[in-house]
C-alpha cells in the first residue's frame, strides 16, 4: 500500500512539471502513431517526387507507380487550392488510405519545398480542370467504350484527348499511324519524332 | 478507356518536335497541362523556329502520368494480338496477350475470333479480352491494327 502511495506520488509529481512518465513506460500506441506520421510524410514527399518528377516516372509499371497514381486522382478530384498549407494537408489526406504502416519510416522525411508544393498546386490545378473537360466527352459519347493500342505519345495523347464516335455507326476501328496526326480536335498536330 | 502497350518502360531517346500556332497548340496544351511543372522535362528552342524539341521518353512518361491521373486504364506489357467483331451485339473484342510471357499464345486471329461464338475464350487465360465499341490504333507506321481492320474477318472500315 506504501508502495502504491509513493509511485501516485511520483507520477503526480512528474506530471505537475510536465514530464509525461507513460513516455518511459512505453504509452500504448505513441511509438505506432509516431512511425506511421514519418511514414504518411515520406509518402508526401514520393507522391511529390513521383507528380512533379518525370525522371521518377521510369518504371510506369511499378505497383508503387499505381498507388501513386490513385492518390494523384484523389487529389484532383477535389477543387484545387492556391495556398502551401491546404496543399501538404490535402496531400496528407489524400496518402492516409495507402501509408505503408511504419515499414520504410527508418530515414527522416525530406521537407517540402515552398517551389515543390507551389508547383503540385498548379499541377493538380491543371488535372483537375482536365479532368472535367474528360467527363464532358465522355458524357458526350455516351458510355462508347475505347481501346487504344500503343502508348507512345500519339496513343496516350489520344486517351487524354478521348475520342468524339459523333454520329458513326458502331463498331469503329480507327488508325493513328503517324505521329503528325492532328489530334488534339482538328486544330493541332502534335509534331514529329526525329533522332 | 483502355490503353494497350508492350514496353514496360519508357527509353526512347528521339528528339521529338511539338509544333506551336499556325500548325496546332500542342506546345500550349501540354504547357495548360503542366510540362512546365515537371524537372526533367526540359525542351529545347531552336532561333527562329516555333518548334520546341523535347526527348520522347519525357514526354511519354509526362503524358502518362497525365492519363493515369485522370484515370484511363493503362496496360503495359501486353501485345496487341487482333481484333474479332461480334455480329450480334455489334462490338468488338480486342485481343492482347502478355508480351513478356516466354510462351506466345496462339496469334491466329481468325481462329481466336472463331472461339468467340462461344465461352471458350473464357478460359483462355493468357489471352486478355477486351470488349470495344472504338479501337484507335496509334501503332506506329507498320500499323497492325491497320492490317487487321483490312481484313476480312473485322469487315469496319478503317479510317485514318
Amino acid at each position: 500500500m506504501r508502495h502504491l502511495l509513493s509511485a501516485i506520488a511520483l507520477v503526480t509529481l512528474l506530471c505537475a512539471i510536465g514530464l509525461s512518465p507513460w513516455r518511459w513506460l512505453g504509452e500504448p500506441g505513441s511509438s505506432h502513431e509516431q512511425q506511421s506520421q514519418q511514414c504518411r510524410e515520406q509518402e508526401v514527399g514520393l507522391l511529390l517526387e513521383w507528380a512533379l518528377d518525370v525522371g521518377a516516372f521510369h518504371h510506369a509499371t511499378s505497383a508503387s507507380s499505381r498507388r501513386l497514381a490513385s492518390v494523384l486522382r484523389a487529389l484532383v478530384e477535389q477543387e484545387p487550392v492556391h495556398d502551401r498549407a491546404s496543399m501538404v494537408q490535402r496531400m496528407r489526406e489524400a496518402v492516409r488510405p495507402s501509408c505503408c504502416g511504419g515499414a520504410r519510416a527508418s530515414t527522416e522525411p525530406a521537407p517540402l519545398g515552398d517551389d515543390d508544393l507551389d508547383r503540385m498546386a498548379l499541377f493538380v490545378g491543371a488535372m483537375h480542370r482536365l479532368v472535367r473537360q474528360h467527363r464532358e466527352r465522355e458524357r458526350k459519347d455516351n458510355g462508347t467504350v475505347a481501346v487504344v493500342v500503343g502508348a507512345g505519345p500519339v496513343g496516350l495523347l489520344h486517351s487524354i484527348v478521348s475520342f468524339s464516335q459523333g454520329s458513326e455507326r458502331r463498331p469503329a476501328v480507327r488508325v493513328r499511324a503517324s505521329s503528325c496526326e492532328c489530334l488534339i480536335g482538328s486544330a493541332a498536330c502534335l509534331g514529329r519524332a526525329h533522332v | 478507356m483502355v490503353l494497350l502497350e508492350k514496353r514496360v518502360e519508357y527509353t526512347r531517346h528521339v528528339w521529338f518536335d511539338l509544333t506551336d500556332e499556325p500548325w496546332g497548340a500542342t506546345q500550349a496544351t501540354l504547357r495548360a497541362w503542366g510540362l512546365e511543372s515537371q524537372r526533367g522535362a526540359q525542351t529545347v528552342r531552336h532561333a527562329g523556329h516555333s518548334i520546341v524539341s523535347i526527348r520522347a521518353a519525357m514526354l511519354e512518361r509526362f503524358l502518362s502520368k497525365v492519363a493515369l491521373a485522370i484515370g484511363v486504364e493503362l496496360r503495359y506489357g501486353v501485345e496487341y494480338l487482333g481484333v474479332c467483331r461480334e455480329q450480334a451485339a455489334s462490338r468488338l473484342w480486342v485481343l492482347g496477350a502478355n508480351a513478356t510471357a516466354s510462351e506466345r499464345p496462339v496469334a491466329d486471329t481468325t481462329q481466336l475470333c472463331a472461339r468467340l461464338h462461344g465461352v471458350e475464350h473464357n478460359r483462355m487465360s493468357d489471352i486478355q479480352w477486351i470488349q470495344a465499341d472504338l479501337l484507335i490504333g496509334a501503332d506506329g507506321a507498320n500499323s497492325r491494327v491497320r492490317f487487321d481492320s483490312e481484313s476480312a474477318h473485322v469487315s469496319v472500315g478503317a479510317r485514318y
